[in-house]
């Protein structure tokens, strides 16, 4: 947001730089000052300097706080007139390596592990985007900073990190799927940051683009052990939070570092480690509204267990591993007493450079012409004392770092070396039935054969098969405007791999694509749906040791007799299938229109007889009615939903300029777990009581509609989901007592096993099915090249 | 600016002498993340769910929008995806011409989530397909118009905003309308991106190249190809990264001109042509490219020795 000042307090405001320019040898810290020493040997930082008041050639000035800051995975931030200074301690001295881009802006920094060259990620001018560049800390012989560039090509790429070797990791909005541009349909379509890597010498000529997420990927950092850390969107439905996660430095082996079961905010970010392995510093604040600032904390994600304390353990919860350092500070978006801060690193004495701002360092700021002045400090955690190093006013110091040699963790050696989208990866489990979900977080599954909250290991014993879910966003179902009434993204089933005896299973799945799985039971249904987004390189294996196995427990007491599980002994099924060949349900106007998977060509075959506008069953229709005020022009609108019609009577309409119309049967069944949502719907219905929840997004287990109709075992059909004769769950259903619904309606059990799928992959209506999506053929998806399939 | 003074002064701050206050009111408000949804969740902290906006907290805002910041206006919408309120939909619909671009693209994009009350005859979405063909709006209501129909991510809004790409007299509306058309995904009926591509305003030219890369599909390289000769420096880099990243190899002998000072003043397009050659990897230009380590911009060079590797 924008805001202006006038001239004249612009002038003062630039008048001030000057007059400060010496204040840090002044600053509080006299011993450090003395010494110029501020922790460990180290006499030089390098931070990023950007702007956030402009003036205009006529004068005016402009304030732009919270643009492409507003959440913290924003990265399209832009204002010229950005630096690169090493700043030395000992003299004060300041110099800026950039010198010679007037224009840029820099969106990252990391020192080389020999502390001889800084990373750096810079936007030289308003119609470039952003590229990695390193530089070195000192002047060459020609008294230029060499400035050398690594990346070139009309994307953005940020958050650049050394790694081990000589290999750079680095965020970029490259396109290279085969659906075009990965946009998080939650993010307002935009651009996916994904992960990338390129060398220190071979630039774009190495360039290798890692598995992809459906959200932003952010602040990336280097771990003791060579692998590489960051902070990562989670939107996965009803999860929306910005997690830890790691990654071998050849994109393979992502994992959960922490955050997966609780942490003292919505998002960490802006990690890095400690001296000590596996200590992490980092942010925790709200998504969005803070300008990427919140509570300083400490995650301590040691594994406690002996002979595995030098392994990290993901399942830690927030008591465990987390330490709020400023308790002060807010971790929500409400304003801060004092401050908030950004971007630690800990310097080799363990004392910590943070960049802070004093201030409520929220939205109001855009409200006032008081900008936060984020400046850099050294925070000393058993004072909880901020000691000033540098703050120029009316700008940003950020991302700071000591430029000082540190030891180079060992180099994991690459084995992934394949770009090849057309070979496989492999997934699976020794043992589904292993699990920490109900011993350590008191996971629970209720609903169907579950008649009380089971604990999920008890639960995971009735698995049968493993659903594995393609995930898909904006890029998938094109010129739709959601996937329907869900917070579901796109989904397309690759296949249900089969649990042997001894719970393991293995599938051939399409690298590159986001994955969540669900373990299912005898009736079709999930056990589990899986909340985090999975991905692998093309060849990699990601094997686990069951459905969120104990990471500390190395020893499966169920994992089978001999040396290979049955699974891999008969060799893994493979899934991987084009787009086009995937399992999707369009719920309807497929673009097929003989597409047998459609949702609406089932209930028009099995159902709308009975269940349409003027009958439901044995009953009259039902109505329940909503009305819109519209305060603005005065008139009130009335909109009406069925209690149950399973036509595809169109309710919204707007027919001549195409607007596809949702069909009364999504409507009917989607629509009061979508009222019940917010909690509010007593306030909104004009006429009419809102019908049972028919339909759950992702848990067809709990959906009114699935228990009416009933279903039987896949193994014993004489055994059903729900025992018949009892009474329903919800006692408004019709009927009032449980029976073979589906039997009575003529519908098969593959066809029910259509609408659990339907339900259970999230409930959406648009798939790429029924868009006007068309994959591209001749594709290399990683390059993004590719024609347009007829 | 005073509070940055003082700011500034305070080299020291102490921050455990000051007043605590309460980090989280989540105890005290009711549960809006569980109801309605998948059973799963309920196993899951609060913190790693959606906060959910209720009706009388959105409609609070919307009707007063002047009076919170656009942060609070955002978060607000945000965190309202499935939240049905009704009432709010006339107030988010005149949000879709506020001054703030990000306002703008919320409020189109709350708007969009919505069964009711937007997509109905005569409701929002009709009000602004005809916004954006009305000459008789200002300039400023058919790009905004633009902007909102390209937030919708309705298919029923590239005919409208195509046809402004191509025929709107003011290039405010014709850059709207080309991002519109970048964010529905698409072209446009008859490829109107491919023909923005020759458009007489730069911005617009440079809009519909950064469209080439965005879209699902574009079809009309040569019509990129073109650009290499561009009288805008600007839209020559452009092009060249873009022929790069489609690795156009067409495009090769048009690139191995840009990459002499002789033909392109501007080191930036040299830069690009060089970076364009390497990707698309065509030995011919090995020569050239080998040349260009010679040059006298820094940039260039970096581009020579990184191309070089794939040639």
């Amino acid at each position: 947001m924008a805001r202006t000042l006038s001239p004249f307090r612009t002038a003062g405001a630039l008048s001030l730089i000057a007059a400060l320019a010496f204040l840090p040898g002044c600053s509080s810290k006299a011993t450090d000052a003395g010494t110029g020493d501020t922790g460990g040997n180290v006499s030089r930082i390098v931070y990023a300097v950007r702007q956030h008041t402009l003036v205009a050639a006529d004068g005016t000035v402009t304030i732009d706080v919270a643009s492409h800051m507003g959440q913290v995975m924003d990265y399209g931030r832009y204002e010229p007139g950005g630096r690169l200074e090493v700043f030395d301690l000992r003299t004060s001295k300041i110099e800026n390596l950039i010198e010679d881009y007037p224009a840029a802006d820099v969106s990252s920094v990391d020192v080389s592990f020999d502390g001889t060259k800084v990373l750096f990620t810079m936007k030289a001018d308003s119609h470039d985007t952003y590229h990695v560049y390193w530089a070195g800390v000192d002047r060459g012989p020609d008294g230029k900073f060499v400035v050398t560039k690594l990346t070139f090509g009309p994307y953005d790429d940020q958050n650049a990190i050394f790694s081990p070797g000589d290999r750079i990791v680095f965020t970029t909005n490259q396109s290279y799927t085969e659906m075009g541009t990965r946009a998080d349909e939650y993010n307002h379509a935009r651009a996916v940051t994904q992960l990338g890597t390129i060398t220190l010498t071979g630039g774009d000529a190495d360039r290798k683009l890692c598995s992809q997420n459906l959200s932003h990927i952010v602040t990336l950092f280097p771990m003791h052990d060579g692998r590489v850390g960051f902070s990562r969107w989670e939107h996965l439905e009803n999860v929306n939070d910005v997690k830890v996660f790691a990654m071998n430095p050849d994109c393979t082996q992502i994992v959960a570092l922490s955050g997966q079961h609780g942490k003292p905010g919505n998002s960490m970010v802006q990690v890095s480690e400690s001296p000590t392995n596996n200590v992490f510093y980092g942010i925790v604040t709200n998504r969005e509204n803070t300008i990427q600032a919140g509570a300083l904390v400490r995650l301590d994600a040691r594994s406690t267990v002996p002979g595995l304390t030098d392994h990290f353990d993901e399942e830690k919860t927030e008591d465990e591993a987390y330490t709020v350092m400023t308790p002060s500070v807010p971790r929500g978006d409400e304003p801060s007493p004092v401050g908030r801060y950004r971007s630690p690193t800990a310097l080799p004495d363990g004392r910590v450079l943070v960049s802070w701002a004093d201030g409520t360092v929220n939205e109001s700021n855009e409200l006032s012409l008081t900008p936060p002045d984020f400046g850099l400090y050294l925070y000393d955690e058993a004072t909880r004392v901020n000691s000033l190093v540098v703050n120029h006013p009316d700008t940003w110091e950020l991302y700071a770092h000591a430029i000082t040699s540190r030891t180079e963790p060992p180099i994991i050696t690459s084995r992934q070396d394949i770009s090849d989208a057309s070979v496989p990866a492999v997934f699976g489990s020794i043992n589904v039935h292993e699990t920490s979900l109900a011993l350590r977080h008191g996971d629970q599954v209720k609903g169907a054969e579950f008649t009380d909250s089971t604990p999920t290991d008890q639960a995971l014993l009735k698995t049968q098969r493993v659903r594995i879910i393609e995930g898909f966003s904006t890029e998938g179902s094109p010129n739709h405007t959601m996937f329907g009434l869900t917070m579901a993204e796109g989904a397309a089933i690759l296949g249900e791999a089969k649990v042997e005896a001894d719970g393991s299973w293995l599938a051939k799945v399409p690298p590159y694509v986001p994955i969540h799985v669900q373990p299912i039971d005898e009736f079709d249904l999930s056990i589990r749906s899986q909340t985090t987004w999975m991905q692998a390189m093309p060849g990699e294996n990601r094997v686990c040791g069951g459905c969120h196995e104990d990471r500390n427990n190395a020893n499966l007491p169920n994992a089978g007799t001999g040396p290979l599980t049955i699974a891999a002994g008969r060799g893994a099924e493979n899934f991987m299938k084009p787009i086009e060949q995937r399992t999707e349900y369009p719920w309807a106007y497929a673009t097929d229109a003989a597409n047998p998977n459609e949702i609406q060509s089932l209930l028009n075959a099995k159902c709308v007889s009975c269940h349409n506008a003027t009958t439901n069953g044995d009953k009259a229709q039902e109505f329940y009615t909503l009305s819109m005020n519209n305060a603005v022009t005065g008139v009130m609108t009335n909109y009406t939903v069925a209690r149950m019609d399973l036509t595809d009577t169109p309710v919204t309409v707007y027919y001549d300029k195409g607007v596809a119309a949702w069909p009364s049967s999504y409507v009917s069944l989607f629509y009061p777990a979508a009222m019940d949502m917010d909690m509010a719907k007593g306030s909104k219905i004009t006429s009419g009581t809102v019908p049972p929840k028919w339909a759950i997004p992702s848990d067809a287990r709990n959906s009114i509609l699935i228990e009416k109709l009933n279903i039987t075992s896949s193994l014993d059909g004489a055994t059903y989901a729900w025992p018949l004769g009892k009474a329903f769950s919800d006692a408004d259903v019709h009927g009032s007592v449980r029976t073979d619904h589906a039997k009575l309606a003529g519908l098969t059990r593959d066809e029910e096993v259509m609408l659990i799928r339907a339900i259970d992959m999230g409930g959406q209506f648009y798939a790429r099915q029924n868009s006007d999506f068309k994959p591209i053929v001749d594709a290399d998806p990683v390059a993004g090249s590719g024609t347009q399939s007829p | 600016m005073n509070s940055n003074y003082r700011r500034f002064l305070s080299a020291s701050i102490t921050l455990c002498a000051a007043a605590l206050v309460s980090v989280s009111s989540a105890a005290d408000t009711p549960d809006l993340t569980h109801p309605g949804r998948s059973s799963v969740y309920s196993n899951l902290s609060t913190n790693s769910l959606e906060a959910v906006s209720t009706p009388d907290s959105i409609l609070a805002l919307v009707m007063a929008p002047d009076s919170a910041a656009p942060t609070a206006i955002w978060t607000m919408l945000e965190h309202g995806e499935r939240v049905e309120c009704l009432s709010c939909i006339p107030y988010v619909s005149k949000m879709l011409y506020a001054s703030n671009a990000k306002t703008r693209e919320i409020s189109a994009w709350w708007l969009r989530r919505r069964i009711f009350g937007v997509f109905g005859k005569g409701e929002a979405y009709e009000q602004t397909i005809n916004a954006v063909s009305d000459p008789s709006k200002s300039e400023l209501t058919r790009a905004y118009a633009a902007n909102a129909l390209g937030e919708f991510l309705e298919g029923a809004g590239i005919s409208p905003v195509a046809t402004a790409l191509v025929k709107d007299s003011s290039p405010m509306v014709r850059l709207a309308a080309a991002n519109a058309l970048i964010r529905l995904n698409n072209q446009g009926p008859n490829a109107e991106l491919s023909t923005a591509l020759l458009d007489k305003d730069e911005e617009v030219r440079l809009a519909a190249l950064d469209g080439v890369t965005h879209i699902n599909v574009f079809s009309n390289v040569d019509q990129v190809v073109g650009l290499i000769s561009d009288g805008s420096a600007l839209v020559r880099r452009r092009a060249a990264q873009t022929l790069g990243a489609l690795k156009s190899a067409d495009s090769v002998m048009g690139l191995i001109a840009l990459t002499s000072t002789d033909n392109e003043p501007d080191a930036g397009v040299r830069a690009a042509a060089v970076w364009a050659l390497g990707q698309i990897a065509d030995s011919s230009a090995r020569d050239v490219v080998l040349a260009a380590q010679n040059d006298t911009d820094s940039g260039v060079r970096d581009a020579a020795s990184i191309a070089l590797r794939r040639l």
